[in-house]
């Protein structure tokens, strides 16, 4: 079931829940990639947004030793790709409504356009996948993005016949 | 006639800073005020700085907020660090703290959060546990534990290792093994409604920060000291900073003063 503020596809592995009046953008799927916008801009012309990334494992491992030594081999990728790049928590978190053992990232950062961001992204594996989704918002509103991100992070459903 | 490059940075002694903001310097409506570089130029004088120097004394003179940083270790060594915000953007210091001098940069105001992140010494720290009661503790002790006497310095460590351990037991091996700063920033700023002041401390530790906070109760204000992700405490300090429609107020009246032409500069 899929209400307004609500994503799923029979290809996700997760629903993903997000603000009411944000938009979701499926074109990417295909590479699973799925992105999640506010209508209208917050602060500096800034959108918030959320990016779900599902990865297939290939055999790697589920757990979250697994996952998070994953994500801290990509921070020197993250360092060079993004400006002003600073990061502020990497550790395990349980993931999702069903809590999934896995990886909470904090970092600030840069836009092209010069607006300071932040990133609350978290990371788990299940069934055979890589979920990450990604929570992007104006620095300025951090207090206010803690409440909405963790909301998601906690909402997110883990389907159990994905696979 | 074409305007000269303007610097974005000048560096000064750290008494010169201290006259600064000591004296609120620049003012332009100030005659007497002077600020001479490290060596030895004069950057500001007679309420007109010299030339190249016209933004960046501009913005300095514009100042709508000041937040103060300081990083304070168990050794004794002492960090400090200012950030002026202005309609223009901000002015910060730069370079190592132990140095005699101090160098003022302009950067846009959205390099903030960066500044602050760096000053502070914020990075990523293990993740605290979660479902705790954060520790009572006296505010004296964070003061104490800081303290360049050693008597005094052990005793509180001792005290606040004790009340946290039950909930941070890794920082509160650190605290007693002396490995620890006290980093705090107090900010003041002109906002919409009126002069805000505001301020955050926390213990810094190898395995993680401890915020402090105030809790405020019917008749008098209890101290705590909680396990903190540096994102919070980023969070706390934006609580306490100027908010959007301060600093949107403050472009605002800049305009509206350059519009009506006034020479005075400052909100006042």
């Amino acid at each position: 079931m899929s209400s307004p503020n609500s994503y799923d596809h029979p290809r996700s592995a997760v629903v993903l829940y997000a603000p009411p009046e944000w938009e979701f953008d499926d074109s990417g799927l295909d590479d699973g990639l799925v992105i999640g916008r506010a209508r209208e801009p917050e602060l500096m012309d800034f959108h918030p947004n959320v990016t779900l990334i599902q990865v297939p494992l290939g055999g790697e491992a589920e757990t979250p030793e697994a996952t998070l030594a994953g994500q801290q081999q990509a921070e020197p990728g993250l360092q060079s790709a993004l400006q002003d790049y600073r990061l502020l928590q990497l550790d395990y978190d349980e993931v999702g409504a069903q809590e999934v053992p896995g990886v909470m990232r904090s970092a600030a950062h840069t836009t092209a356009e010069g607006v300071p961001v932040m990133l609350h992204q978290w990371v788990a594996r299940r069934s055979g996948v890589e979920v990450s989704m990604t929570v992007t918002f104006p620095t300025a509103l951090l207090p206010d993005w803690i409440n909405i991100s963790w909301m998601m992070r906690s909402a997110m459903e883990w389907k159990e016949d994905a696979a | 006639m074409t305007a000269p490059t303007q610097h974005s940075s000048f560096t000064v002694t750290a008494a010169s800073l201290d006259a600064m903001i000591q004296d609120n310097a620049p003012d332009p409506s100030s005659s007497a005020q002077e600020i001479h570089g490290a060596d030895g130029a004069v950057l500001f004088s007679a309420g007109r700085a010299a030339p190249g120097y016209e933004d960046i004394m501009e913005s300095l003179a514009w100042k709508q907020g000041l937040i103060l940083v300081s990083r304070t270790s168990s050794t004794g060594e002492h960090l400090r660090g200012y950030v002026w915000m202005s309609p223009q953007g901000i002015v910060h210091t730069s370079g190592a703290a132990t140095s005699p001098t101090f160098t003022l940069q302009a950067e846009s105001g959205g390099a903030v959060f960066r500044v602050l992140i760096d000053m502070l010494g914020l990075q990523a720290r293990p993740a605290p546990k979660k479902g705790f009661e954060p520790s009572r503790i006296e505010e004296r002790l964070l003061w104490e534990v800081v303290s360049v006497e050693p008597g005094p310095q052990h005793q509180a460590r001792e005290v606040l290792a004790s009340a946290v351990e039950g909930i941070a037991p890794d920082p509160a091996a650190h605290l007693r093994a002396g490995e620890y700063s006290v980093v705090t920033a107090t900010t003041e700023f002109n906002g919409v409604e009126g002069q805000k002041v505001g301020k955050v401390l926390a213990i810094d530790t190898p395995a993680g920060l401890l915020m402090h906070s105030e809790e405020r109760k019917l008749l008098r204000s209890v101290h705590v000291l909680e396990p903190t992700p540096a994102w919070v405490l980023l969070a706390q300090l934006i609580t306490v900073m100027p908010q959007p429609q301060d600093i949107s107020w403050w472009v605002e009246s800049l305009s509206e003063r350059r519009r009506a032409g006034s020479g005075s500069k400052g909100l006042a």
